[in-house]
């Protein structure tokens, strides 16, 4: 179980998670989408609690680093490492063999020697997914993590981040500006417009209106 | 007949200087280029000082506070250092003015490190030491080479600190820069030349050199 009370200096979310279930954040821009996940990872300041499988994260006498929160983090300007080739940066948390597992699962073993500028935007996106799901993490958190990719690829992603997230039994907490890409792939829907968490078919209900 | 010793001093502390530099100078820019304590904001005048100041000032200060005269100086004799007018106190006072050399480009290229790869390896679970050495040094690799070759030049011609700290001892402490001063004195304006020439051609191809690192940056 992964339960979240926090509060950044945007809006308070308070979510509880189970095992493999994805969340999707959905709200307009500027309003602390990304701000939320960077606090769950350590990366920004937050008030709060997080408790991740019993192992507490946050809270009022506790704020774990983020390189000992077991995060995946999809950052949205890709974040690969520059002077590594593909192999290299999704080897960075894990070992040289897993890399490559992850490399032919996502479709993009023959990129794995070439440098992230030598790569395409979709390409890239492709590469930060797999970089943050090769280390198994605990929680994957992913920014605007299909912005780049054609509708195809995109789905294509999307199953195999869905098929990972079973196999690795993670949490996935996302951001997406693409309705029909939260409603393809999110178990639970969080607005942060209207502080609302809507179920899957709630949430159908509500991009209609 | 060229004398050589000036010309080998000076390398020996060239050398000495860069490669100190290079170690203490990458965890100074560090600390300058990310700390957010206020000791960042006052520690880094005094390392930009001697940009500004007139080298026989900072020359000085450190005969005044490393020489035999001062606490620090006699603490320090008893156990057999002694940090003016030798060897020692000719690197003392190189590191010392070479500084800004080494910090200011390195924490220019530092900070020009996008701040989402560096989270990126803090959320792949690696540490700040790790990160530093994987992603940091090596995507601002050419603001560190810039910055040891303008210190190895710039403390080749170095003239001011040297003279004063190290003293003008033959063999010793009188570097190519002191050696050519002495020449002229001496009015011996042949030997003054080529040692001059020869520093000239140093410092021509270190600038060379930047250049075409600058060009190599840009591609």
């Amino acid at each position: 179980m992964m339960e979240i009370s926090i509060e950044t200096k945007f809006f308070k979310f308070e979510i509880n998670l189970s095992k493999s279930q994805m969340l999707g954040i959905v709200g307009p821009s500027g309003i602390g989408k990304t701000t939320t996940l960077r606090a769950i990872a350590g990366l920004e300041e937050a008030k709060g609690k997080i408790v991740v499988d019993n192992e507490v994260w946050l809270d009022e006498n506790l704020s774990l680093a983020p390189k000992k929160r077991s995060i995946g983090f999809v950052f949205q300007d890709f974040a690969l490492f520059p002077n590594m080739s593909v192999l290299e940066n999704v080897a960075y948390a894990s070992s040289k063999e897993h890399a490559l597992e992850i490399l032919k699962a996502f479709n993009i073993e023959h990129l794995k020697d070439k440098r992230p500028n030598k790569l395409s935007g979709g390409e890239r996106q492709r590469v930060a997914i797999a970089r943050a799901i090769a280390r198994a993490p605990k929680v994957l958190l992913m920014d605007e993590p299909f912005s780049a990719l054609d509708r195809k690829t995109k789905h294509f992603i999307q199953d195999k981040i869905l098929e990972f997230s079973k196999m690795y039994k993670f949490y996935t907490i996302f951001v997406a500006h693409d309705l029909t890409d939260v409603a393809r792939l999110s178990d639970l829907i969080f607005s942060v417009e209207d502080q609302k968490l809507l179920s899957k078919e709630e949430f159908e209900e509500y991009s209609l209106m | 007949m060229i004398d050589y010793s000036p010309f080998l001093i000076s390398f020996e502390v060239a050398i000495s200087t860069t490669l100190v530099l290079g170690v203490v100078g990458i965890f100074i820019s560090y600390f300058l280029a990310f700390s957010k304590s206020v000791w960042a904001d006052i520690v880094e005048p005094f390392i930009m000082s001697p940009l500004v100041l007139p080298p026989t000032v900072l020359g000085f200060y450190i005969i005044y506070i490393f020489g035999l005269g001062s606490p620090i100086g006699q603490f320090l004799n008893h156990f057999g250092i002694k940090l003016v007018f030798n060897f020692k106190g000719l690197l003392l006072g190189s590191i010392i003015y070479s500084l800004p050399f080494a910090i200011s480009p390195v924490v220019s290229g530092f900070r020009s490190v996008p701040k989402s790869i560096i989270e990126a390896s803090y959320t792949l679970g690696k540490s700040k030491f790790y990160t530093l050495l994987r992603v940091i040094i090596p995507n601002a690799k050419y603001s560190i080479i810039s910055a040891l070759v303008l210190v190895f030049s710039h403390t080749i011609g170095e003239f001011g600190v040297v003279l004063m700290v190290g003293g003008d001892i033959p063999d010793k402490t009188r570097t190519a820069s002191i050696a050519i001063f002495d020449y002229v004195q001496e009015l011996n304006y042949k030997q003054a030349n080529i040692t001059a020439l020869i520093l000239f051609a140093i410092a021509m191809s270190t600038l060379i050199f930047l250049q075409i690192l600058k060009r190599l940056q840009e591609r």
